[in-house]
């Protein structure tokens, strides 16, 4: 009897404890992500005593409120520290050379998990509880085909640090991407194999998802339209292949000169590069072993030997040049703020470039009223019309209409003991 | 005809592999009657350990492989006693699921300890390749990898026959099989051969991982696809027959390579399965299964 009235309460009990958890974990997920932001305001902060140092009167500047979505929690939270690495960086550089003439930027960071499903969240606090003028963010092209229709639909600009091709493709308007796509990669690797090198017989293994498919098509369309050649081989992948050798036969049959890996995962890479040299010739002395941007990453340095990645080029917006004093500086303020005070990579300088590019369109919009309801719609305009100088090279969204702004991109190789050079354009 | 010769034994090699993994399933099938979806994880397993112990502690590859198959063993054994043992006096579903959901915890016990990063996995065997004269003044290129591959996977699955035959612990888990009540009766300790046929599925399972550790780095998400590809090779050979694993594992890496080869690699998954499919409508029980008869 006492057990029948005590499950009776437990009922009752436990709905109401499930309802209090769900709205504790409502206000704690927003609790954590401005804890989040509110401590990070650094580069906001030194941005503002900068400017007071050199101007008498602050109220003459107003405030534009950044939101920046990238991952701060799970796997991928060392990438929220290199945004923000970046973030400092830029604004460091900002600050000294007084680039940023009628507007002060507050920077909120903001935890999208580095996950398509964080997207939304992030997005949502960003535009309703934060009320950004500008977003920076998400590291893949699956979150910006989610949140981008939340800012189209809010008319708040989203600076994308992704390289799909499908972002573009989808006719945002309020969409700008701080690197060249995948397609634009794939042109610059074929000027270098082809126009650079003189190869005309090239082979490729891509990777079978959506972006793979589209930069392999795109790469068979330019080598026809553009130099009149036919790959010798094209064969898919997925990321769970372990053994390359049906497509390197293939290859070498066809007396391929260049060999294209275009995958994600870059263990396959080298498990395709040693199926070359087992089975058909020395790489890069015989056969040229050439990658997509995956292979520009510190990543490859964890599960390639230094010896079997010499020689490898790559497609990359950012790479390391001690000619260029733009980006030497950004080497040395991005060690300095970085909290593991690494040297950058691609990542960080596509947010060092957003940055840029933001200064650049407030400074091309002049004093405007950023509580004016069309403030954000005045922005982006700048923004996809900037044109500046960034550390991947010179960006001009005029000369697209679909938010891309990086025409050209470089080549890098891997050189002795993982370091890297600019081999094209010299 | 080199360029077949040559991807013939690509394909028999990796087939290997597919072939120690589904030899774990049809060990714990042909004994405990139920199938084992964790099986890749532990490959996954294994190869982590066997990094650990050949990079952190330096061991030679003969103890690397010793101590990954005791190790692993070890983690199954542990994992069995919380997590299976309770579900055997369960509908069968319940185990099947168990299994299912140590896919998952055997995953996270490896992000926990070694991270989510890929980790490369020093090669424990010469890379050069041997060159060998064949038709036409062409060679035929194999690796010492491709030969201790192929040549440890055969000399296990020997191994394996010969205990299951000739020992009183196979002929045990041979009478498990037929029928638990009875060889318990006959003074068969069942928790003993249940012990012992996760020790061999953990073992089999971690050698595999060391010998792909060094080819194909290591991360834990690897034991996904590769266990379900030798459960392919595990039911297109007879699921619960040993030699059906082997010949399975060996006829799916070489249909991969094959296709690859001849047809595409964007359809060797379509064309492997299309095997599985054909061999299964001509025999159900797989290719050197045992066909089981119903007394009416």
């Amino acid at each position: 009897m006492m057990k029948k009235k005590w499950m009776k309460l437990l009922a009752p009990l436990t709905a109401m404890a499930m309802a209090g958890m769900a709205l504790t974990g409502c206000s704690g997920g927003a609790e954590e992500t401005t804890a989040a932001g509110g401590g990070d305001t650094s580069a906001a902060s030194s941005s503002e005593e900068g400017e007071d140092a050199g101007e008498a009167v602050t109220g003459e500047k107003q405030v534009v409120k950044v939101g920046v979505m990238c991952p701060m929690s799970g796997t991928s939270a060392r990438f929220g520290e290199l945004y923000q690495a970046s973030i400092d960086a830029a604004m460091k550089a900002i600050e000294e050379d007084g680039l940023l003439k009628d507007y002060t930027l507050e920077f909120e960071y903001v935890d999208d998990k580095g996950a398509t499903d964080g997207a939304p969240a992030a997005a949502t606090y960003v535009l309703d509880q934060y009320g950004a003028d500008i977003a920076i963010g998400h590291m893949l092209t699956t979150m910006v085909l989610v949140s981008g229709p939340m800012f189209e639909e809010a008319q708040v600009p989203l600076l994308g640090i992704v390289s799909g091709p499908a972002s573009v493709s989808q006719g945002f308007e309020y969409l700008c991407i701080e690197t060249g796509t995948d397609l634009i990669q794939a042109e610059t690797l074929l000027q270098y194999l082809v126009e650079e090198k003189g190869y005309e017989r090239l082979g490729m293994i891509h990777i079978n998802t959506e972006g793979g498919s589209s930069a392999a098509d795109h790469i068979e369309k330019v080598m026809k339209e553009k130099y009149g050649l036919e790959l010798v081989s094209r064969d898919a992948m997925t990321t769970e292949d372990t053994d390359f050798t049906a497509q390197v036969l293939k290859m070498k049959d066809g007396d391929a000169q260049a060999v294209i890996f275009w995958g994600l995962n870059q263990s396959q890479g080298n498990v395709c590069m040693k199926n070359i040299e087992q089975s058909w010739g020395k790489v890069p002395e015989e056969i040229l072993f050439a990658g997509g941007t995956s292979m520009a990453q510190n990543q490859m340095t964890e599960t390639w030997d230094a010896a079997d990645l010499e020689g490898v080029v790559f497609p990359v917006g950012y790479i390391p040049d001690e000619s260029n004093p733009a980006i030497v500086r950004f080497i040395e303020d991005f060690k300095e703020a970085d909290v593991l005070g690494q040297d950058p990579a691609d990542v960080p300088a596509r947010v060092y470039d957003a940055v840029f590019h933001l200064v650049t369109a407030l400074n091309n919009l002049g004093p405007y009223d950023v509580e004016a309801e069309d403030f954000s719609v005045k922005l982006n305009e700048q923004l996809r019309q900037a044109s500046f100088d960034g550390v991947q090279g010179h960006f001009d969204y005029s000369a697209f209409d679909n938010g891309e702004g990086l025409a050209q991109m470089s080549i890098g190789e891997w050189g002795p003991d993982y370091t890297q050079r600019k081999v094209y354009p010299q | 005809m080199t360029i077949f010769v040559q991807a013939l034994i690509g394909g028999i090699s990796q087939g290997a592999i597919y072939a120690l993994i589904a030899l774990g399933y049809s060990v714990i099938y042909s004994t405990l009657k139920m199938g084992h979806f964790a099986q890749g994880d532990f490959y996954m397993l294994g190869a982590f350990i066997g990094l650990t112990l050949s990079t952190k502690l330096g061991l030679p590859a003969v103890l690397v492989f010793v101590g990954a198959s005791l190790l692993t063993s070890l983690v199954m054994l542990g994992l069995e006693r919380i997590a299976y043992r309770p579900m055997y006096n369960r509908p069968m579903n319940a185990l099947l699921i168990a299994t299912m959901g140590m896919q998952y915890v055997v995953q996270q016990i490896a992000k926990l300890i070694w991270g989510s990063d890929i980790k490369r996995f020093p090669p424990m065997f010469d890379n050069q390749a041997i060159h060998i004269p064949f038709i036409g003044g062409e060679t035929i290129a194999i690796t010492p990898q491709n030969l201790w591959v192929i040549g440890i996977c055969a000399a296990l699955m020997v191994c394996l026959m010969l205990f299951m035959k000739k020992t009183k612990t196979g002929i045990a888990m041979s009478a498990v099989s037929m029928n638990r009540k009875a060889a318990s009766l006959m003074g068969v300790k069942i928790t003993t051969i249940i012990t012992a046929t996760y020790v061999i599925a953990a073992c089999l399972a971690a050698v595999a991982g060391v010998l792909m550790g060094p080819v194909y780095s290591v991360s834990f998400s690897m034991g996904g696809s590769m266990g379900t590809k030798a459960m392919t090779a595990a039911v297109m050979g007879g699921f619960g027959s040993l030699p059906g694993a082997m010949l399975g594992g060996i006829l799916l890496g070489v249909a991969e390579t094959l296709c690859s080869l001849y047809v595409s690699t964007a359809y060797k998954d379509v064309v492997t399965f299309l095997i599985l499919l054909a061999v299964l409508f001509w025999r159900p029980q797989g290719i050197l299964g045992q066909a089981k008869i119903t007394k009416v």
